[in-house]
């Protein structure tokens, strides 16, 4: 079976998402800067490495995850570097440059990221600076530097945490001023993606303003025809059946259709086929593949436990309330939500409380912005079998 | 299919096979390797790989699954070209931080290959200011790039690892692994830590994750063939081929964990020197930091809880465990599952709506009872006298004890390993003679040894019935009684053991009654018997001696529906008195069950006539034998014991006993009876003869028993 789990899927596991890249491309036509935001697991990655494993023709890609980045200057020196080691073995930097940039990295060995601004003096975000000089001095002819930022969000919460609000605002500063410099604008551009909410993060220390030049881009689930495909893509190859009433039934137990639990669910019905020594994928066997799962995943506990130990009250009942019905219904609507959070009286709080259970995790409302479901459907049985009954 | 080895690897430290040896006993787990080595077969890693996790509990053969990974790329003649396996040793207490992970990664490559050995001296000669994380692995994969070679990295106990990075850390390695493909990571882990559940760690959901279970009944098969292909145990197939409930035994035992099978076995086999002991004792040293901690975390509550029931080391109930602990019920409940959802103690349903209670892994279990008890509890020994009753019958266990009391005279045996078995077999059912040269035997080789193990080890049983009969004789009760107890007879047997005393020996009927009625509120409800006898024979009292008899009936057929015990017992007190007491019952109540009764002891006593009277007059009670043909099972059983052949075959012709019904006694009876039947026994289908056979068995036990 051709699974591939927590991975970017690339090459042969890559499910096309062409009306994304589309969207995409044609934004980057227009010389937009975009924001990728959605849950961990959802592909955003996929898609990131799918622009630089197949991008358009006129344009030069560099992945840059920014995960682990907790200071401003790592995050340039970083990019810096990327941008270096991703273009010359291409050419696409000449020998000038080059030579600017060996010059500029071996100062910077010489005396280590912190100190730079120190050394370096005049400047004090000077490493930003002499980032935008390389970018200036790029000879790209009619070509586009487009970078990937991955784990952006979590690279600005980790500035925020580990220095403070003052430096996180700096970054989104800089970041801006970079997008916005008019002899970068036509030739540079970016692309953020995140799992953890941009908006969410900038919005605590009220960073909003900075972000508000780049454009939202949406990475919706898949609809009927390409979660069809993409079963028919795992189990290509194999003599697998899987019959209409048991392809239906997965797609049933997978409310919310993300290319991920297909994977897992699949992977694991793959792994009861070979020990059964049969080839029929049955509606049973879903059910037992996740019921595997559940038994691996004895950690689920936690999930449940989180929201006692962060919630009290009419709080916590609302929030348990709630997903208790999302398991027992499917689904909640908005409206449904509201009038519970009137039965509670916290009608003032209660749409944190749902961005709190969005932004860790548990719900989403991507199908349909008024309409909520629960995010795992190994979460989502966990929750029926321990919480609701 | 595989070399023979001179003894099963080392449960303590898997890594100390040779790879023949590895390859060679690697029977399990076979389903889990076979993929992964599949897929590291397929993606040749032009991108980034898919990583996985390996997650199972401690014994269930991870780390034998990373070593035989490790090998299979080795050998692997087209992998070797470009992949090269790095496998770190189980215990990683030097990799602290992400650069000693590719500093400790360098390091083997170096040791394995010479080819790298240039990639280390360039590391080794970093200076410290640019030692760091960063430049290391620069290292590490433009030496790679230019050896055109990639690596799979095999990690033990990974979740330890990476809990002690730092976030920043963790965050980079899961760069470095969705960006590099110069590196594979197939970890394995026995903990599920927050990395992994935690939707906001870099970890949440990244890896495949493997998850061994526990043995199957098959995979516990293929496992026991192994070892006995290993240490030539004819036995250990016979086992497997002909007493297969033996192997679900062993699974329960087990819990169905590899390492806890091979090494109950080992020790089992270990006849030469008890090594294989000094392996248990290791291991449990290795574990004891890990297990003390996890009881260190509980609530004092929770603690004693938890020794009720690891030293009972069969499931319990909570009224059981509220006695053992003196606690209230609705508090042990409480307290229960707080410990079974902390995974410490599993949640065995019943028949009732009761729950059992056991802890969950059998081998904390073991530590718990071998490290944790007072030095001279005998519960110490407790599992492994369980393995012994699984898995040697009593013929076996007389076989093993006769060799081992020899062994004990080479003087070659490690003194912890005589004292643990001997323990453990004195424990078993054993001929008690036996028993006790076992353990004066043992008690003469200990006496002299560093850790004084003579005082601990136990007396014999029939030593404690020297002491018992010496304190009993002066009067000192409760002090017998307790040596009993110590000796693992159960309350209400002391009970009836002492009022046994009384009766026999001091024929102080009295206080014998005294006794009986205690073993009976406790329990012995056979003391019903006893009291009767009592009654009737030596206080005169035969309403009484009948009311014992009607509650003793009364109480087999609601709790356990077995009269023949009770038939068996009366028969053999011998006194036909009690006839006429079921007569008398008979009388006053007109319930057929007397009748049974009546009919069965008749019948065993060869008195035919009245035996099979009362059998006709029970039998027109068809209702009472529709509801409870069990009844009607064991008068059969007594009649075809005392050869009634042709008396039942009239029954059966006659269809006053259903032929269909009761077809294999029909059967059995047909075969019994002799050359007449030949002919028609021969047309009986194959599988019914067999049931017959085993009829047929079942009377051979109660004429046995009868004798």
């Amino acid at each position: 079976m051709n699974t591939i789990i927590g991975q970017a899927a690339r090459d042969e596991y890559f499910f096309p998402r062409p009306d994304i890249t589309k969207e995409i491309w044609e934004k980057l036509d227009k010389g937009n800067n975009l924001l990728m935001v959605a849950p961990r697991r959802v592909g955003k990655s996929s898609i990131l490495f799918n622009l630089l494993d197949d991008p358009k023709s006129n344009y030069n890609v560099i992945y840059y995850t920014s995960e682990s980045v907790n200071n401003i200057n790592e995050f340039y020196k970083k990019l810096f570097d990327h941008i270096v080691n991703s273009l010359k073995p291409a050419k696409k930097i000449n020998r000038k440059t080059l030579s600017f940039a060996k010059d500029l990295l071996s100062r910077i060995d010489e005396i280590g990221i912190s100190e730079l601004s120190v050394k370096l003096g005049k400047h004090k975000m000077s490493y930003l600076d002499e980032l935008i000089t390389l970018m200036e001095k790029l000879e790209l002819k009619e070509e586009k530097l487009l970078i990937l930022v991955d784990e952006f969000a979590q690279t600005v919460e980790n500035i925020y945490n580990d220095s403070n609000e003052k430096f996180a605002i700096q970054f989104l500063q800089t970041k801006r001023e970079i997008r916005q410099n008019p002899k970068l604008s036509n030739k540079v551009q970016f692309i953020y993606a995140g799992s953890i909410g941009l908006e969410n993060v900038v919005s605590r220390f009220s960073g909003t303003k900075f972000i508000n030049d780049v454009t939202p881009i949406n990475v919706p689930p898949l609809n009927r025809k390409e979660a069809e495909l993409l079963i028919d893509k795992i189990l290509n190859g194999t003599d697998i059946i899987f019959s209409i009433g048991a392809r239906n039934h997965l797609l049933k137990v997978i409310k919310w259709w993300i290319p991920f639990y297909f994977h897992l669910i699949l992977d694991e019905c793959d792994r009861i086929l070979k020990k059964k020594d049969v080839n029929e994928i049955t509606s049973a066997l879903i059910d037992q593949a996740i019921d595997s799962g559940l038994k691996q995943k004895v950690y689920f506990k936690h999930w449940f436990d989180r929201l006692q130990i962060a919630y009290k009250g009419a709080s916590f009942s609302f929030i348990k309330n709630i997903l208790n019905d999302v398991v027992e219904k499917g689904s909640l609507s908005s409206a449904e939500i509201s009038n519970l959070a009137f039965k509670y009286e916290i009608e003032d709080s209660y749409t944190n409380l749902i961005h709190a259970l969005k932004h860790d995790g548990y719900i989403n409302n991507d199908d349909d912005a008024s309409v909520y479901k629960f995010n795992s459907p190994l979460l989502e049985r966990w929750w029926y079998k321990n919480v609701t009954n | 299919m595989s070399q023979i080895n001179k003894s099963y690897p080392s449960v303590f430290n898997p890594g100390n096979q040779t790879d023949n040896e590895i390859v060679s006993n690697f029977v399990i787990r076979l389903p889990e390797f076979n993929d992964l080595s599949k897929a590291i077969k397929k993606e040749k890693m032009t991108k980034p790989p898919q990583h996985y996790m390996i997650q199972a509990q401690r014994g269930y053969g991870k780390t034998t699954l990373l070593l035989r990974l490790n090998i299979e790329i080795k050998n692997n003649r087209t992998l070797k070209k470009w992949l090269v396996p790095v496998l770190f040793d189980e215990e990683q207490y030097r990799v602290r931080s992400l650069v000693n992970l590719w500093e400790e990664i360098i390091e083997t490559l170096a040791d394995e290959n010479e080819s790298f050995q240039e990639l280390l001296d360039k590391m080794e000669s970093l200076s410290d200011k640019d030692f760091s994380e960063e430049n290391v692995f620069n290292l590490l994969i433009k030496e790679l790039v230019k050896l055109k070679k990639k690596i799979l990295v095999l990690i033990d106990n990974f979740g330890d690892m990476i809990q002690k990075f730092t976030r920043k850390e963790n965050q980079r390695l899961r760069e470095v692994l969705i960006t590099c493909n110069k590196i594979r990571f197939i970890g394995a882990s026995s903990t599920v830590l927050e990395f992994y559940y935690n939707y906001k760690e870099p970890f949440y959901d990244f890896f495949k994750v493997i998850s061994l279970e526990e043995l199957n009944r098959n995979e516990t098969i293929q496992l026991l063939n192994q070892l006995g292909e290993t240490y030539k145990s004819e036995e250990i197939f016979r086992i497997i081929e002909n007493q297969p409930e033996r192997i679900d035994a062993l699974r329960q035992l087990t819990g169905g964990v590899p390492r806890t099978i091979v090494m109950l076995y080992k020790i089992f086999v270990d006849e030469e020197n008890g090594d294989s002991f000094n392996d248990l004792e290791m291991l449990l040293d290795k574990v004891t930091p890990l297990y003390k901690h996890r009881l260190d975390n509980l609530s004092k509550q929770q603690q004693v809880i938890i020794d009720a029931i690891a030293q009972n080391w069969d499931a319990i109930n909570t009224k059981e465990i509220a006695a053992k602990t003196r606690m209230q019920s609705k508090a042990v409940s409480a307290q229960l599952k707080q410990l079974e959802n902390s995974q410490l103690i599993k949640k065995i349903p019943t028949s009732t709506k009761n729950f059992l209670y056991q802890i969950n892994e059998r081998f904390f279990n073991i530590y718990y009872l071998m490290r944790l008890g007072k030095r001279k509890n005998r519960n110490r020994v407790l599992w492994f006298v369980k393995f012994l009753l699984i898995w040697c019958d009593i013929e076996e266990l007389i076989k093993r004890t006769e060799k081992h009391i020899e062994a004990l005279k080479s003087h070659q045996l490690d003194c912890k390993f005589i004292y643990f078995m001997s323990e453990s077999l004195a424990r078993t059912p054993i001929p008690i003679d036996l028993q006790d040269r076992l353990i004066k035997g043992t008690r003469k080789v200990l006496v002299g040894n560093e850790n004084q193990l003579e005082n601990d080890i136990s007396l014999s049983h029939l030593e404690v019935l020297e002491k018992v009969k010496v304190l009993l004789e002066a009067n000192r009760i409760p002090d017998a009684m307790r040596l009993l107890i110590n000796d693992g007879m159960t309350q209400e047997k002391v009970y009836h053991f002492v009022g046994e005393y009384f009766r026999e020996i001091k024929q102080n009927y009295i206080l014998a009654k005294k006794y009986f009625q205690l073993a009976l509120e406790t329990g012995e409800y056979f003391a019903y018997l006893d009291l009767a006898l009592i009654n009737f024979s030596n206080f005169n009292d035969i309403t009484e001696a009948a009311k014992n008899l009607r509650s003793l009936i009364d109480y087999t057929i609601t709790k356990t529906k077995n009269i023949l015990e009770i038939i068996i017992t009366i028969n053999h007190w011998g006194n036909k008195e009690f006839i006429n007491i079921l007569d008398s019952l008979y009388a006053v109540d007109k319930k057929t069950i007397y009748l049974t009764i009546k009919s069965g002891l008749l019948v065993l006593q060869n008195i035919f006539v009245d035996g099979i009277d009362s059998f006709e007059l029970a039998l027109k009670d068809k209702k009472f034998f529709n509801e409870n043909p069990k009844y009607l099972i064991v008068l059969l059983s007594i009649l075809i014991a005392q050869e009634q052949y042709q008396y039942l075959l009239n029954k059966f012709n006659k269809s006053e006993i259903s032929r269909k019904k009761y077809s294999a006694f029909y059967f059995a009876v047909l075969k019994l009876s002799g050359e007449k039947y030949k002919d028609k026994y021969n047309r009986v289908p194959t599988a019914m003869k067999d049931i017959a056979d085993e009829v047929i068995d079942l009377v051979e036990e109660l004429r046995a028993l009868r004798r």
